[in-house]
């Protein structure tokens, strides 16, 4: 076989560079080779580029059906869609607002986060790097389970269980601490913010943490080492080695978190008592409501209007998602020169 | 894959588990009423037709339109129904588009709504059909006083933030022998758009108009109060909050064990609520229809001795004439046996009451009618 | 400052495999002491015994004794951190931190000690990179990130965070294996002027760079898989290269095994 004598044509682009000297290669073979290489090439590059454009086909229909169903009910709001703190769109005269929902929906989550997020990565790390491997693997299986349980049972649980206790810490809270903008506000009798702020942070919190988790295994036993061999404790190698490798996917992690608590219907609607408010009261009952609730527990009974309301608000939820995004890779890229992955 | 397949299953497991514990949010197909269960008797003689049809609409309608279709279809083989709970004005423009051969309501056709209607219907009426009386309770939960009466103006203070504690003067003066507690009042209402809601809006509209002023709808308009969602949600706020009242379906109320309030409408008694006193309001509604249309105009203020007066009644609405040919002899089948006294009887169980007989008659004859 | 490293019947397992076995050896301050033997037989091993980062890999351990000027570091109380910033250590790959600047690089470690001066800070750092013979190349850059380097100077910016610290001895595995010849000349001249300052420990597989710049030479070796690698034996490395007092490491030097 003539090829034997060839270098491989495969792989490296710089090894078949043309005029390089002494090969005296056949031509036949070799363009039969690289045409093949080429078709492959030229498959995979159409099926990725139209994988990538049905995608953003799909965004973009998703948008523009969102649009022109909420178009009608827009016009006949008689409220203002962004200001205003009504939600009645299937009366004879339609009013509704966003901006009480969307307040909620962006305070609830925010606080779900900041709950979720320390815990969240303690977790992590004492799985990827404290303890031992056995736990790890069972604390690993647990997270893993947790993250795939369904949001309603997260919702029943909160009712359930949940309320009585947050009611107990809100009224302590209030009284101890009441002078802390959120603290104030009267009514606790539960079905709060806070109480489904706390819901959704356990719901978020095993996304999190084993996102997080995965990536903090990532972390190159080299770079351990080398912190290790400059002395560091185990916390400070965490602190030069894993948490900056990490960061990038932490904060993945987190926006996956915060779309997830963002667009959480169930769990909400099933314990929040809702309000058409913007309040920062978040322990008392009827503190807010979230767009994502609201579509759930108004959508059944929904006029057309009152569709086309929900369905406003939920491009609101679109946008807000959007600008969580582009506000995380923003940061991502800000760093890019730094990131973890060399 | 395996660890991803042992996930789901466990997930499922406790979705389950939390289904059985609960009996709320996983659908209420097991709501089991207070008097029996009528599990798989095929009730009654059915004249069966064969075919498939689809309906869809109001979702108070959904228990009692499962009962109905599984009764109907274990007796009649060759037939299909399918009752869509997507809620009374999806069901009115699904009918409206022709896409389903009868819609489910929880208020006869408005204006609007009839104009449409009667093109879908080939220019021939659309007919209300009332076939599902849904009695709402208010359910309370005060240890130590199983019993209470109430009447409309207190009830509209309660749930406007008026009326605060237990032991307010408006209801100690209906109440002179209980003793009542001076807790807070936690009233409880729907968080999510529901035609029960509408149901007691209009009652305290109409029965006490100087105090419920915030108008109706199937969102709750007072002011000040906690809200769960669906009924499950609310009875069971009820059921863990001391010194709460809600409202809800009656089925509710009687499987979690709460105690019901007794209404004072101006009879020479307060109303309890029961099949008969429920039957009782709606024998006193006028029919406002014309010809085979059976809409009601309920009193929601009636004073007649033993009726009760919050009461959701539910229509089917299904076309006097040009229905399609092909589904025409399974609806009249279908709505035939739901408006015989076989069919009727087959709801008590689940919480509704049975039409009063007279009504009962018309609504058949109106069915026999249709073509 | 330099340090005098002893060991004494030192063995090393992995879980219940043992890797070297009953090494016993005297390193002098002040000298470079190169390690060499054949793939496996446990010098990258051995090394990592001496600033017990042996025992970071999970179900590692050591027995026997290790002193650093007479104090056993795997004594009872005694502090594996400690140990480890007495005793710097470059890697067979070139390992800076990725998210980390060429000048964090360099401070990490002084910063891991609670130096937060930037004065203090910034004399070491440019020191340490003298040291390394990188300060010219990266002078201009100090504040872009590490990894942008070369190989060979990322090998070198390693040198220097190791340094940095001032440690007392500096253990280096096979630190030329991914350099180009200039570069490995470069950290060998390096190495000949650290050695006024530390004790030097390097593992190589070149036995002209342990001719070159080793003042003693070890030679391990393994008797079949699965069998605990020995030291054979250490002397001078002129002896070693020349006139070795064992057949196993002379046929080894010429080439005729391993
Ligand atoms: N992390 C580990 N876990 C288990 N066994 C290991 C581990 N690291 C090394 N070993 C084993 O210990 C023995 C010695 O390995 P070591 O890395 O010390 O050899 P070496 O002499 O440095 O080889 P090389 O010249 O190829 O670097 C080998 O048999 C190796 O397979
Ligand atoms: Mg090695």
């Amino acid at each position: 076989m003539s090829l034997g004598s060839l270098p491989p044509v495969t792989t490296d682009p710089a090894s078949a560079r043309p005029g390089a000297p002494d090969q005296p290669v056949p031509s036949l073979p070799r363009t039969a080779g690289r045409t093949a290489e080429r078709r492959g090439d030229r498959a995979f590059r159409g099926l990725s580029l139209s994988a990538g454009l049905s995608l953003l086909g799909i965004i973009l229909a998703i948008a523009v059906f969102l649009v022109v169903k909420a178009i009608p009910a827009l016009q006949d709001n008689t409220a203002s869609f962004l200001t205003d703190r009504v939600w009645d769109p299937n009366n004879a005269q339609p009013a509704f607002g966003i901006v009480a929902l969307a307040f909620g929906t962006v305070l609830s989550s925010v606080l779900a986060l900041l709950m979720a997020l320390p815990v969240a990565l303690g977790v992590a790390l004492f799985i990827s790097h404290v303890a031992p491997r056995r736990l790890a693997g069972v604390l690993g299986y647990v997270i893993d389970l947790l993250a795939a349980v369904p949001s309603v049972v997260y919702g029943l649980w909160g009712i359930f269980f949940l309320n009585d206790k947050v009611v107990v810490a809100s009224a302590f809270l209030h009284e101890h601490a009441g002078w802390f903008p959120l603290f104030g506000g009267d009514d606790i009798f539960g079905r709060s913010i806070f109480l489904a702020s706390i819901v959704l942070a356990i719901m978020i919190l095993p996304i999190i943490a084993s996102l997080s988790r995965e990536v903090f295994l990532q972390v190159p036993v080299s770079q351990q080492e080398a912190a290790l061999a400059l002395g560091a404790t185990r916390w400070e190698m965490i602190r030069t080695a894993v948490l900056p490798f990490g960061k990038p996917g932490v904060i993945g992690a987190t926006m996956l978190g915060l779309g997830r608590a963002l667009g959480e219907t169930i769990a909400v609607a099933i314990v929040l008592s809702p309000a058409f408010v913007v309040s920062l009261d978040i322990l008392s009952t009827n503190s807010g409501n979230t767009i994502a609730a609201n579509v759930a527990l108004g959508f059944a009974e929904a006029s057309s209007t009152g569709r086309g309301a929900l369905i406003a608000s939920g491009l609101v939820l679109f946008a807000i998602t959007l600008v969580v995004n582009v506000i995380a890779r923003a940061i991502i890229y800000r760093r890019r020169e730094f990131a973890g992955a060399l | 894959m395996t660890s991803s397949a042992q996930t789901s299953r466990a997930s499922r497991v406790l979705v389950a588990v939390s289904c059985v514990a609960v009996l709320a949010a996983c659908g209420t197909d097991e709501q089991r009423p207070f008097d029996q269960a009528s599990d798989g008797q095929p009730a009654g003689q059915i004249a069966c037709a064969d075919g498939s049809l689809t309906a869809a609409g109001s979702s108070a309608q959904k228990n009692a339109m499962d009962e109905w279709v599984r009764a109907y279809q274990s007796a009649c083989k060759a037939s299909t129904i399918n009752y869509q709970p997507s809620g009374s004005g999806a069901g009115i423009e699904q009918f409206v588009a022709g896409t389903v051969a009868f819609a489910g309501t929880d208020s006869s056709l408005k204006d609007q709504e009839v104009v449409g209607a009667t093109a879908r219907c080939k220019g021939a009426p659309a007919l209300n059909l009332p076939m599902v009386i849904g009695p709402v309770a208010l359910a309370y939960n005060l240890p130590g006083v199983p019993e209470l009466v109430l009447d409309a103006p207190t009830i509209a203070k309660v749930f406007s933030g008026v009326v605060t504690t237990w032991d307010d003067p408006a209801i100690a003066a209906l109440n002179p022998q209980a003793k009542l507690p001076s807790s807070r009042i936690q009233p409880f209402v729907r968080s999510d758009e529901s035609g029960t809601t509408d149901n007691l809006q209009k009652y305290l509209k109409a029965a006490a108009p100087a105090q419920w002023t915030f108008g109706t709808g199937k969102k709750f308009a007072g002011p000040g109060n906690q809200s769960a969602p669906k009924s499950d949600g609310v009875t069971q706020a009820v059921k863990t909050t001391p010194n709460a009242i809600s409202y809800v379906e009656v089925s509710f109320a009687e499987n979690a064990g709460l105690d019901v309030a007794r209404i004072a409408t101006g009879a020479s008694a307060p109303v309890e609520l029961t099949t008969e006193s429920a039957a009782e309001a709606v024998e006193s509604a006028t029919v406002k229809g014309s010809g085979n249309d059976l809409a009601l105009e309920l009193d929601y203020a009636t004073k007649d001795e033993g009726a009760y007066p919050i009461v959701l009644v539910t229509y089917e609405i299904a076309c006097q004439s040009g229905n399609d040919p092909a589904s025409l002899p399974l609806v009249k089948s279908f709505l035939a046996y739901t408006a015989s006294e076989a069919g009727q009887d087959q709801l008590e169980g689940a919480g509704y009451a049975p039409l009063p007989s007279s009504l009962r008659k018309k609504v058949e004859a109106s069915v026999q009618s249709l073509s | 400052m330099a340090k005098r490293i002893e060991s004494v019947g030192l063995s090393a397992y992995y879980g219940g495999f043992r890797a070297i076995e009953d090494v016993s050896v005297v390193i002098e301050p002040k000298t470079i002491t190169a390690l060499i033997g054949p793939s496996g037989c446990g010098k990258s091993t051995f090394l990592r015994t001496l600033n017990r980062l042996h025992e970071v890999v999970p179900g590692a351990r050591v027995t026997g004794q290790l002193l650093l000027d007479d104090e056993d570091i795997y004594g009872p109380g005694v502090d594996a951190t400690g140990v480890r910033r007495t005793i710097g250590m470059v890697f067979q790959r070139p390992n800076p931190f990725p998210t980390m600047s060429i000048y964090d690089n360099v401070a990490a470690g002084l910063r891991l000690n609670g130096v937060k001066r930037k004065g203090v800070l910034d004399d070491a750092v440019e020191r340490s990179l003298q040291g390394a013979n990188l300060w010219k190349e990266v002078k201009d850059r100090l504040t872009k990130p590490g990894a942008g380097l070369s190989g060979g100077q990322q090998q070198r910016l390693c040198i220097a965070r190791a340094i940095a610290v001032e440690p007392q001895v500096l253990l280096m595995d096979e630190p030329c294996s991914a350099l180009d010849p200039i570069s490995t000349l470069a950290i060998e001249d390096l190495m000949t002027e650290l050695k006024d300052r530390f004790t030097i420990v390097i593992v190589t597989h070149n036995m002209q760079q342990a001719a070159r710049v080793s003042d003693r030479t070890g030679f391990f070796t393994i008797e079949a898989t699965g069998e605990p690698g020995r030291l054979v034996e250490i002397d001078d490395t002129q002896k070693i290269f020349s006139n070795p007092g064992e057949k196993r490491t002379e046929d080894y030097i010429t080439g005729r095994f391993g």
